[in-house]
C-alpha cells in the first residue's frame, strides 16, 4: 500500500441511507476533498495540501464510510502574524493551505514518512 | 453501540432522526447534498433500478463514527476506538457541557484500497479523530 492510495477528506455528514432508497451495508458520509498529498514543504518535511475545487466550489462526494482509514490532522499554514481571525472552530474554513501533521501519532509518522 | 461489516467502525444504535436535506445543506454546510448522494446512487452497479433522493426526504443522522485502532504498526500493541465527529454544536445539558461544531478530516482509501497495512497490520484500520 502506497501514500499514493489515500486522500484527505473533511467529513460534513455522517448518514444512513433510508430504506426507500436501497439498503447499503455501510454509513455513508458527505465529504470535501482536499489535493493529494504529493508535495512536501523542503524545511518541515510534511505534506502540503490544498482544498480541492471545481469551478471555485468544493469537490465535494458522498462515499461509503468503510473507506476511512486514519485521522486526520491538518495544520494551517500562515504567516509571520497569525490572523486573529482564525480559532480551532473556523480555520479549516479560513485557511486556504494546510501542512498534513505527520507527527501527531507514531502510526502517522511512520505511514508518512516510508 | 453496533458493529457493522467488518467491525472496522462502530455508529450509535440510534442516530438522530429525520434530519432534512435543508438542514443538511445550511447547518451541516453540505450544499450540494442532493446533488452528491444522487450521483453516489447512479454510480452504484449493483443496483438495477435507481431510486433517486428528493427535497422532502429526510436521514437519519450520525453526530460521530468510531473506527478500530491498533495494534500499532510500530508498538505492537494498543487497541482502542477513536471518533470521527460530523456534529453541530450541543447546548448545555445537565452536567454536559456545551460543544462546538465539528467536520473532522480523515484519511480515506481510494476505491478498492479498503483494505491494506498502510496504517496498520493484518488489513485492520486505525483511526482517531481530531482537528
Amino acid at each position: 500500500m502506497s501514500i499514493s492510495a489515500i486522500h484527505i477528506t473533511q467529513v460534513h455528514v455522517i448518514f444512513k441511507l433510508p430504506e426507500h432508497l436501497g439498503l447499503y451495508p455501510h454509513p455513508l458520509a458527505y465529504v470535501e476533498w482536499f489535493t493529494s498529498p504529493r508535495c512536501c514543504n523542503p524545511l518541515s518535511g510534511q505534506f502540503i495540501v490544498t482544498r480541492l475545487t471545481h469551478n471555485h466550489w468544493r469537490n465535494v462526494s458522498v462515499i461509503s464510510a468503510d473507506r476511512f482509514a486514519h485521522p486526520c490532522h491538518l495544520q494551517a499554514q500562515c504567516r509571520r502574524n497569525i490572523s486573529l481571525d482564525w480559532t480551532s472552530g473556523n480555520v479549516l474554513e479560513m485557511a486556504t493551505m494546510f501542512h498534513v501533521n505527520s507527527y501527531i501519532d507514531l502510526d502517522t509518522f511512520v505511514a508518512l514518512t516510508d | 453501540m453496533v458493529v457493522l461489516a467488518k467491525a472496522h467502525y462502530k455508529v450509535a444504535k440510534y442516530p438522530s432522526q429525520c434530519v432534512s436535506i435543508q438542514q443538511l445543506q445550511n447547518d451541516y454546510k453540505a450544499p450540494k447534498f442532493l446533488e452528491a448522494l444522487k450521483h453516489f446512487l447512479n454510480t452504484r452497479v449493483t443496483r438495477d433500478q435507481v431510486i433517486l433522493p428528493m427535497e422532502s426526504d429526510q436521514f437519519d443522522v450520525f453526530n460521530q463514527l468510531y473506527l478500530a485502532s491498533g495494534p500499532s504498526v510500530v508498538t505492537g500493541h494498543g487497541r482502542s476506538w477513536q471518533k470521527i465527529h460530523a456534529k453541530l454544536k450541543g447546548a448545555t445539558r445537565g452536567c454536559k457541557a456545551k460543544s462546538p461544531t465539528r467536520f473532522d478530516t480523515v484519511f480515506v482509501w481510494d476505491k478498492g484500497h479498503q483494505s491494506g497495512d498502510f496504517f496498520g497490520p493484518d488489513g485492520e484500520y486505525l483511526a482517531s479523530s481530531m482537528r
